[in-house]
């Protein structure tokens, strides 16, 4: 089949009424190819899991969420209520989030809720779910997986968890794998180890996945495309390598100029982002804290313009000369 | 003579008692958290204590300000032993150490007016009172870049960037000559922490404050850093100058932190690897007979098993504890 695994267009999601609303996410638009790794990244507040979670339609009242289009697979799933939802959920697109702790029930062990998950989604027998659990969390790199299946989370360390997690996402073969910060909480050895096993996961299994982190080190390390939000909005999107050296908005520019290199000897101050107006009334939502910006920014709002094939950025002037960029690579 | 060192902290022990062990037996268990600390830190520079979760570098950092008491060992502070002081003159020389927490959250009362916050020091330590307190504080929040209107604001009125600037105005006020950066700019996004990285690297310029930096992030450590100590289950396993310690490290460790972290950068040739190393952590309950990282280190062999190696001297100022550093002084 082809076309792309995932599409969707216009993802609104607000918290709140009339003037006071919040806009956590503003017509969210992307497409997820077959086998893609596609990276969400903002900082705190730019609306990256409020997306996600306005994508499953698993935002909670009373958030609202709207959305134009969302076809998986070739299936329209725009209109689809909660139960069609949840038939989708879990079993075509899996989910696994920061924290394994709050996600893992404690008082079951591992075992018992790979079973729960095998009866309920594949109605396995409860001993074809046990090898499955096993076979899954072999395939998460877990050894001695047999007594993994007896423990209890709280026996597992941080980086063990995780894998569990990963592995019991695994569980139904899901085609659209969706990480919300999952290396986050990790101390940066066992965050490298799950990084090249979520790489190597998509390559054995063709997995897409949609990973939504804060860290520009790890989107480098791991997307194939990157979605830049900002304030609720996407404000570039493009091919990983076009993005990190083509960056095509100022704020981009600025995230990846902030940010101490491990490889590099400092040279003398960070660029930071001038405080100011997060998000402008009118024109730009960047404009009050932009060191680029001219009369038109305050006039109108820049759309998302192609600026080369599949690398589009919210700014008027793409092409600008970059102020005090820094010598990457 | 060699110039003075600020702090010198001599083979610091700090174990914490947790309780016996199962049924009938008699010997106590202890995770050992620091475990034969040894460095010296100048005035005016940057220390940086790196390391991951459990190797001890919080529990170090307090315990050097005596907010932990040393199982074992000493600290001089400007040659004075802090071990040795009561709580008169431990009070006294606490008007000269400071620490700024992670979660800024946490360590602002939230009931007090940010002026209160700041001024208690000021207060507390009898540097100003009565109407000299509020020029005093308003001058320390242009210090960190906060307007005089945050006086009147409660903590919670702020965001986490402008909430760790309060801590730092705090823990300026009673003009330190050492501050204990604990994890103090990890909660805050990056654009945030690079405000507070150069804040605090300008106020290092302006007043010649210490600083000991501790993070779990191999990148801002590098920025921020003079001379940096990378800890492993409780004890330093290599320190030495920032550039060398990066450009060329000699602990296979150090080299397995640094391969580990991702770097913003993609190049036509497309994603790289992360090297990053085999295993987890070890128990710190456990005692080490040889090298505290054999379980996990590539380049392990009989020896590493047998006996602790110790920091020695790979070039001037330069130190790794492992038997085969020279190995790597070429592989690198």
């Amino acid at each position: 089949m082809t076309g792309p695994l995932l599409s969707l267009r216009d993802l609104n999601v607000s918290f709140g009424q009339g003037r006071s609303a919040v806009h956590a996410v503003r017509n969210l638009s992307f497409d997820v190819a077959r086998g893609e790794i596609v990276a969400i990244v903002g900082e705190s507040g730019s609306g990256k899991s409020n997306a996600v979670l306005g994508l499953l339609d698993l935002v909670r009242a009373p958030g609202r969420r709207s959305v134009g289009q969302l076809v998986f697979d070739g299936e329209d799933l725009t209109g689809y209520g909660p139960r069609q939802m949840r038939r989708i959920r879990g079993r075509r697109i899996a989910m696994i989030f920061q924290d394994p702790m709050t996600a893992l029930n404690p008082l079951l062990s591992v075992g018992r809720q790979m079973v729960d998950l095998g009866r309920q989604h594949l109605g396995l027998s409860r001993k074809a779910a046990w090898a499955r659990g096993i076979e899954v969390l072999e395939t998460v790199g877990i050894t001695a997986a047999e007594a993994r299946m007896k423990a209890y989370p709280h026996q597992l360390s941080g980086g063990i968890r995780q894998r569990v997690m990963i592995a019991m996402a695994l569980i139904c073969e899901p085609e659209l794998l969706i990480a919300d910060e999952p290396t986050t909480a990790l101390d940066v050895t066992i965050q490298a180890q799950i990084i090249e096993l979520v790489k190597d996961l998509q390559a054995r299994l063709g997995l897409s996945i949609i990973w939504i982190t804060h860290d520009l080190g790890v989107v480098a390390a791991l997307a194939d495309r990157v979605i830049v939000m900002y304030s609720g909005t996407q404000i570039e999107e493009g091919p990983a390598e076009a993005l990190f050296n083509r960056t095509g908005h100022p704020y981009t520019e600025a995230l990846l100029a902030s940010m101490p290199r491990v490889d590099q000897a400092p040279d003398g101050a960070l660029r930071t982002l001038p405080q100011g107006q997060r998000e402008a009334p009118d024109g730009c939502l960047f404009r009050a804290r932009c060191s680029y910006a001219e009369p038109q920014c305050a006039a109108d709002r820049p759309a998302l313009d192609s600026l080369a094939p599949g690398h589009r950025a919210a700014c008027f002037r793409p092409d600008r000369q970059r102020q005090g960029a820094p010598s990457h690579g | 003579m060699a110039e003075q060192e600020l702090i010198f902290v001599q083979d610091l022990d700090v174990h914490f008692d947790i309780g016996r062990e199962g049924f009938g037996k008699s010997s106590a268990r202890k995770v050992r958290a620091v475990d034969g600390l040894t460095l010296k830190i100048r005035p005016g520079e940057t220390m940086g204590l790196v390391g991951e979760s459990g190797c001890g570098k919080s529990t170090a950092g307090r315990a050097i300000l005596r907010l932990v008491d040393p199982t074992r060992g000493r600290v001089m502070f400007d040659g004075q032993d802090l071990s040795a002081l009561g709580p008169r003159g431990l009070r006294q020389m606490r008007k000269r150490m400071q620490i700024v927490h992670q979660d800024p959250y946490a360590s602002l009362n939230p009931r007090m007016k940010v002026k209160d916050i700041v001024g208690e020091s000021l207060i507390v330590h009898g540097l100003a009172k009565g109407r000299a307190v509020a020029p005093r504080v308003a001058a320390l929040l242009e210090t960190v870049g906060l307007g005089t209107e945050a006086m009147e604001r409660y903590p919670h009125e702020f965001s986490g960037g402008q909430r760790q600037r309060v801590g730092i105005a705090r823990a300026l006020a009673v003009e330190p000559d050492f501050i204990v950066l604990d994890e103090s700019i990890s909660a805050l996004d990056v654009s945030i922490q690079a405000q507070i990285i150069n804040l605090l690297k300008d106020l290092q310029r302006d007043t010649g404050v210490t600083y000991l930096f501790i993070s779990h992030d191999m990148a801002v450590v590098r920025h921020m850093s003079d001379r940096v100590a990378v800890m492993y289950l409780g004890a330093v396993v290599e320190m030495g100058p920032s550039e060398s310690l990066y450009a060329s490290p000699r602990h296979p460790y150090t080299r397995a932190l640094l391969k580990s972290v991702p770097v913003p950068q993609v190049t036509a040739a497309g994603k790289p690897t992360l090297e990053g190393i085999k295993g987890e952590l070890a128990s710190p309950m456990e005692v080490h007979k040889g090298c505290r990282f054999c379980n996990r280190c590539p380049l392990v062999q009989d020896i590493c098993r047998q006996s602790p190696p110790t920091l020695d001297v790979v070039t001037p100022g330069h130190f790794a504890a492992c038997h085969f550093s020279d190995r790597l002084a070429t592989a690198a």
